[in-house]
């Protein structure tokens, strides 16, 4: 694919990349460096783009890619070393979600979801992405995709407040 | 049998096994506390959509989609190493300005119109099956008699099967305030299209429109005081040949 139609198509999905980035950063300025970091790779490779992909899903997994390896590069510059992409903050799980919630406005919970739950939100129930497109694009396995969705939902009905309690897990 | 919550949520998706989506609905026509986690995963959803739809109607900075456009802005981690000097071209300059023009011009209050609320309905009852619709293709004289009682037109059901849909039903929703019929069509693949239409008396004709909105595509136009949309998942089917095929039959 030529450069200047890439770049074409890369503005068009400027809006639904920069959802993208702030489901993975969950912060705005950093959101909009990550775009910007993987819009230019993305043109800068826009001959490795097979006509017939989904232009989004690649972009996507370059933009996830570059989040981790960031990611993992600024943790290392703080003093802590080598960290194992599967330790990074996207790979992690945690059950203080609902906690955290608690403490914020309702209106912000989707951003607000801890370690990778609105990026596979975004992926899966925005992007309309099925659980195997969504676990290659962030590169987790399936399972973690589908436990990673429920545990999402699961935190937004609760921060709504519609959860039911004592439902079996 | 119980059903976990993961279960549950990957039944919303449609990711379970055939034989598993069979057990689970039928579970949930005789458990009442089933269908309501589940309502509650649905109403996670539909909150979820409403509050990340609500992101794209940001207005992307202008200094970032120049700097997007034309190699301009800082690296995040030093790490960058871009091939821009192919990207500036006069061409395709000219074509991204009025994109970014485009893209950040300060927004209005977003006004959510009847075709947001459609595709707000279309993100949660297309990953149904079994209760896609509430009634189904062996009542159409009945559909088209209870919905045009209700839009106040009569329409028939157009058979759109030239394009690979399979008329599956129809359900009455509401949207802005107005009663919507909406014709529930599916592709082999399971794909969801709907065809919607809804009361507009007092506003007059407008030319059929495509529109994206987020992940579907649509096409919206008015007609003799009635406001229609065809919607479906992006990229699937040339909506205006759809609706062109559809028109000439309702």
């Amino acid at each position: 694919m030529r450069q200047a139609d890439l770049q074409r198509d890369v503005i068009a999905l400027l809006p639904r990349l920069r959802r993208f980035a702030r489901s993975l950063t969950q912060n705005v300025s950093d959101a909009d460096d990550l775009l910007q970091e993987t819009c230019a790779i993305a043109i800068s490779r826009a001959h490795q783009f097979q006509i017939g992909r989904r232009l989004d899903a690649w972009i996507f997994t370059i933009m996830r890619n570059q989040w981790v390896n960031t990611h993992r590069k600024a943790i290392v510059r703080q003093g802590a070393g080598t960290v194992d992409v599967t330790e990074a903050p996207e790979h992690q799980h945690s059950d203080d979600g609902a906690a955290l919630l608690e403490a914020r406005y309702v209106t912000d919970a989707i951003l607000s979801l801890p370690d990778g739950l609105t990026s596979v939100i975004v992926l899966v129930s925005i992007e309309g992405y099925s659980y195997q497109e969504a676990a290659d694009i962030l590169g987790i396995p399936v399972g973690t995709v589908m436990s990673r969705m429920s545990r999402a939902r699961q935190q937004i009905a609760t921060a709504l407040g519609v959860v039911r309690q004592g439902a079996p897990r | 049998m119980t059903v976990s919550d993961e279960q549950l949520s990957a039944f919303l998706d449609r990711e379970l096994p055939a034989d598993r989506m069979r057990d689970i609905d039928a579970l949930l026509a005789v458990d009442p506390d089933l269908c309501d986690r589940l309502a509650a995963l649905r109403g996670a959803d539909a909150f979820a959509a409403r509050r990340l739809a609500a992101l794209l109607e940001e207005p992307v900075p202008l200094a970032l989609a120049r700097a997007i456009a034309a190699k301009q802005g800082r690296s995040w981690a030093g790490s960058a190493s871009v091939g821009w000097s192919a990207v500036a071209g006069a061409a395709a300059g000219a074509l991204v300005a009025s994109a970014l023009f485009m893209i950040a011009l300060p927004t209005a209050p977003a006004v959510r119109t009847w075709t947001d609320e459609i595709a707000d309905y279309h993100r949660v009852y297309a990953k149904e099956d079994r209760h896609l619709v509430e009634v189904g293709p062996e009542e159409s004289d009945h559909v088209r008699a209870w919905l045009g009682a209700r839009i106040g037109r009569a329409f028939a059901i157009p058979d759109l099967s030239e394009h690979g849909l399979s008329y599956r039903g129809a359900r009455l929703l509401v949207a802005s305030g107005a009663p919507v019929a909406q014709l529930v069509y599916t592709l082999q693949d399971s794909s969801v299209f709907a065809l919607c239409l809804t009361p507009r008396p007092d506003q007059p004709d407008q030319q059929p429109n495509t529109a994206r909105l987020d992940e579907f595509d649509a096409v919206t136009l008015r007609q003799a005081g009635t406001a229609i949309v065809l919607l479906g998942p992006a990229g699937r089917l040339d909506l205006q040949s759809v609706w062109q095929t559809a028109e000439h039959q309702l």
